[in-house]
């Protein structure tokens, strides 16, 4: 019963990831492709942006190799998607470098300038995007997505699976007020690990890039407050940028090795959720019966893997959506390589 | 010399590091004048919205600058020294106030120097 308990469980947060990835895609649709539609797109490979160096360290860094030998997991060169957006008749152009990261997916980096004309801002940007793909941005990306959702999951599989005495109702009362108490210590969490993602990959992308792009950078982001994260609030913009110019002067003076986070220790709510799972499904389950296994099945686990099916489904059409409508708008003859 | 190049060159010179942080493909369609531009949603960005609009308000300055002194120019058959391409442009309250009188000043003085050669 607990393993069957943990399975649900993480079928309930492949689902979430699964809707996550749909409303990323239609984010790409909607937030850009469809405000720029008479745009023209180049695409470039990642290989075209990165030097040499910086391209093995974030290959270094990206996920385990071994899952991509076994095509598990896309390649670093093929998980981040680069466009040179070109004006079209109508001149509406995106006033900004753009990117929409999709966790353990794709990213697509929206650019302006082709490889040889990039300055040290949109360079700054590339290094940045390809930071967010690497294991500790993916796994800080997969846990904002799943947040307490397995705790909640554990408490609607108490009531189906729990023998109800009045020591278990006792056991289901704190359950809920665990999930009360957790839940705000996760909104919390969550508004931090936003802000440590970004710092992150702020920081792999001043470590990439050279001397002289660090002096530029620090000029532009002292004189504009132009890095702007809009899943974050104001306030926590103001701590990336600070913490941005801080890396940087640092990096600048040769100092990488003391490049700074923000994070600070957080409850182990991971683990917490895992021990009240055990003891309660442990202790309290009821005897299993065919007809028990059966009601399962059909009224949890298949319901679930429908949906599962239909969201993949829905993120396929949309990722079909996407590629579609930038293949109709690329520029052929500067194309080096298909979509 | 092509007004879009002076722009261009112009704006390269005396807002470098505008320039730099926008972009050649931003800085050329904003010299040529028909770009709008919008924000994206949804996404995380790099906002430049400021140094375009700052571009912008530099590209105007540049060109009506251009155009004064050719208009001069053709109208009274007669080159502008720098002094009075600003006496001109003050009096056709063309001088963005957002401007540096410093840099105003060179500007004009480049202009004049371009379009006399």
């Amino acid at each position: 019963m607990l393993l069957l308990g943990f399975l649900s469980s993480w079928l309930l947060i492949t689902i979430l990831a699964s809707f996550d990835v749909c409303y990323r895609r239609s984010l790409v649709i909607k937030g850009f492709l469809e405000k720029y539609k008479d745009c023209k797109y180049i695409k470039y490979s990642l290989k075209d942006y990165l030097d040499e160096k910086a391209l093995f360290k974030a290959e270094s860094l990206h996920f385990d190799k071994f899952f991509k030998d076994i095509k598990l997991l896309q390649s670093l060169e093929d998980s981040i998607k680069v466009f040179v957006v070109k004006k079209g008749s109508s001149g509406i152009c995106p006033s900004q470098f753009t990117t929409y990261s999709i966790p353990g997916m794709e990213s697509y980096v929206f650019l302006r300038d082709e490889p040889d004309k990039i300055r040290s801002i949109g360079k700054f940007w590339v290094y940045h995007e390809v930071g967010h793909t690497l294991v500790l941005s993916a796994g800080v990306k997969l846990r904002l997505i799943n947040g307490n959702k397995s705790l909640l999951f554990s408490l609607f599989w108490g009531v189906w699976i729990v023998d109800w005495t009045p020591q278990s109702i006792l056991i289901l009362i704190s359950l809920i007020l665990t999930i009360v108490t957790l839940g705000e210590e996760w909104n919390r969490r969550r508004e931090k690990l936003r802000l440590d993602d970004e710092v992150w990959a702020d920081n792999f992308a001043i470590e990439s890039v050279s001397q002289e792009d660090r002096a530029n950078l620090l000029r532009y982001f002292s004189k504009y407050p132009i890095l702007q994260d809009s899943s974050m609030s104001n306030e926590q913009n103001i701590i990336r940028s600070n913490k941005m110019k801080e890396n940087l002067k640092l990096a600048y003076e040769g100092k990488t090795e003391q490049l700074d986070f923000v994070s600070e220790i957080y409850a182990p709510l991971g683990i917490i959720t895992t021990v009240i799972l055990i003891f309660t499904i442990g202790t309290f389950t009821r005897e299993v019966t065919s007809n028990f296994l059966f009601k399962l099945f059909f009224l949890i686990n298949l319901p679930m893997l429908l949906v599962l099916f239909i969201s993949i489904f829905i993120g396929t059409i949309l990722l079909r959506g996407i590629e579609e409508t930038i293949n109709g708008q690329s520029i052929k003859d500067e194309e080096p390589d298909s979509f | 010399m092509d007004k879009t190049n002076l722009v261009v060159e112009l704006l390269e010179k005396y807002w470098a590091d505008e320039c730099d942080a926008a972009g050649s493909t931003n800085v050329h369609d904003i010299a040529q004048g028909d770009v709008i531009y919008e924000p994206a949603e949804g996404g995380s960005y790099i906002e430049l919205a400021v140094i375009l609009a700052c571009l912008a308000t530099a590209s105007t300055f540049v060109k009506n600058a251009y155009d004064i002194y050719l208009k001069w120019k053709e109208e009274k058959n007669k080159k502008l020294n720098p002094s009075e391409l600003k006496a001109e442009m003050t009096k056709e309250s063309l001088e963005p106030e957002e401007i540096s009188e410093e840099v105003k000043d060179e500007v004009y003085k480049s202009i004049c120097e371009k379009l006399d050669q």
